[in-house]
């Protein structure tokens, strides 16, 4: 589920995710009717596992997605979060130059999209704590002040840095079947914050593609639907993106489906490869 | 348990029925508005956890079920009106669950459900693509109508990933002298705003 210390109670993370058992869940059905401190704590809880899931940290997506999903309201929080974290908060609208564009970032970001690396867009850029405070103190009863007077006129903030840049460790991979070698492939994962897998492809027949990634023993560690096929060093292969942090030093097999029109499965290739967190 | 009773709404809130259920609620009328927002949120939160494709509306239905109830003479004799209107509630999902059996599966009931991609839903994608875009201008609009200090504590309290943002939301904590928990209420009632006002521009069709 998740092992986020955010989630101070984890019942309510699991009554959110459709969980409880039936008294659990009547016991905190009543309670938060009752008591708008507990049901606005049940509230932060579920704003804590939309972003979760959109950032890749919640384990147990079945249940978010079968199950907390189901009512449309939710679904629009979860846009509006998705939004919420491709949306730098900036500083005031003043200045901002008069752009309601907060950061120029905003437009690189789509066209990145457009290219297919969705995923890490949804994670928040973000920034020091330090740094995002330093020199502001907000008063109880206004708006921020400079913490050092300066003479200077108030320039506009220039857009602070996406930081840290995603580091990301790339491997390609050929099926299993056609590698000539007969080695596996491996992915020393380090520091990476992501790694992207590149997978060959033979033709190009299906509107779109599914991947799966297990550990050797079985364990479903990422699925990615609705992935189009690209052109990487002249070829066409199928790229993910997949948060580092899935992985542990193990073998692990990817396997390739192609989505027919018709909504059915082709499973299509396999491929292996050797991860190492550590080099 | 007027176990026949429609979902849809036929049966129209009158200003009677709710002057009688505020009073009902609380002797002061201030007072009770506060107590009836706060039963409204709760029922969205009930409806939306048990899987209800309008959480809303079942609120609502409940609530009006309730204020009938009270218009034709009936009693709230629990303690705690929340519970009174908890109780009416599971009946409204019951009624929902049993009338939604009978109903053969929509095809549109899959449309959320991350399956296959089909050229025809192209054009929904490009609907889709267009939302999301105003969407992203409507948050950038919604967060300019901040006060500065919220806008520095959405974006603090939003910072970072996993280990690095609960130490992030702990310093902000000790910066602002509040307690975590305190923190990520000021920080969930900043971000409903924002929710309601993207919401709202969003039915505007994007204009501000």
């Amino acid at each position: 589920m998740t092992n986020d210390p955010s989630f101070d109670d984890p019942r309510l993370a699991r009554y959110l995710l459709g969980e409880a058992p039936p008294d659990e869940q009547a016991s905190i059905e009543q309670r938060y009717c009752a008591d708008p401190d507990f049901h606005a704590e049940v509230q932060a809880v579920e704003r804590e596992l939309i972003d979760q899931y959109i950032r890749g940290e919640l384990t147990n997506t079945a249940a978010f997605e079968t199950h907390f999903m189901a009512a449309p309201s939710r679904r629009e929080k979860v846009e509006f979060a998705r939004a919420l974290m491709r949306t730098p908060v900036s500083q005031p609208a003043a200045s901002a130059s008069g752009t309601r564009r907060l950061w120029p970032l905003a437009a690189a970001a789509t066209l990145v999209l457009a290219a297919g690396s969705a995923w890490l867009l949804t994670n928040r850029p973000s920034v020091e704590p330090e740094q995002a405070n330093a020199g502001v103190e907000t008063p109880a009863g206004g708006g921020a002040v400079p913490v050092k007077p300066s003479i200077a006129p108030p320039t506009p903030a220039p857009p602070r840095p996406l930081d840290p840049a995603p580091r990301v460790v790339t491997l390609m991979l050929t099926p299993t079947l056609v590698r000539s070698s007969g080695t596996t492939p491996a992915l020393v994962v380090g520091d990476a914050t992501h790694v992207r897998l590149q997978l060959a492809i033979e033709g190009d027949t299906y509107s779109n593609y599914r991947v799966l990634i297990r550990t050797a023993e079985g364990v479903e560690i990422w699925r990615q639907e609705q992935l189009k096929a690209q052109a990487v060093n002249g070829e066409r292969a199928i790229v993910i993106d997949v948060p580092a942090a899935r992985f542990s030093t193990n073998d692990f097999t990817v396997t390739l489906s192609g989505i027919t029109s018709g909504g059915g499965v082709d499973e299509l290739d396999g491929y292996s490869f050797r991860a190492q967190t550590r080099p | 348990v007027d176990g026949h009773t429609s979902l849809k709404k036929d049966w129209v809130l009158s200003q009677d029925a709710f002057d009688a259920l505020l009073a009902r609620l609380d002797g002061d009328r201030e007072r009770a508005a506060e107590q009836y927002e706060h039963i409204r949120r709760g029922l969205i939160t009930f409806f939306e956890c048990r899987g209800s494709p309008s959480a809303e509306d079942h609120a609502d239905a409940t609530i009006n079920r309730a204020a009938r109830r009270l218009i034709e003479g009936q009693e709230i004799h629990v303690e705690n009106p929340a519970s009174y209107f908890y109780g009416i509630a599971r009946n409204v999902l019951k009624e929902w669950w049993d009338v939604a059996a009978r109903q053969p599966a929509q095809l549109d009931d899959a449309r959320h459900v991350p399956v296959a991609f089909d050229p025809q839903r192209r054009d929904d994608e490009l609907r889709q693509r267009r939302i999301h875009e105003r969407r992203l201008e409507c948050l950038e609009h919604c967060l300019q109508e901040l006060t500065d200090d919220h806008r520095q504590l959405i974006a603090g309290y939003y910072q970072g990933e996993t280990s690095a943002k609960i130490a992030n939301r702990k310093h902000l904590a000790e910066r602002l002298s509040i307690p975590l928990n305190a923190l990520r209420i000021r920080a969930l009632r900043i971000r409903e705003r924002l929710e309601k006002c993207v919401a709202a521009c969003l039915e505007r069709g994007g204009r501000r």
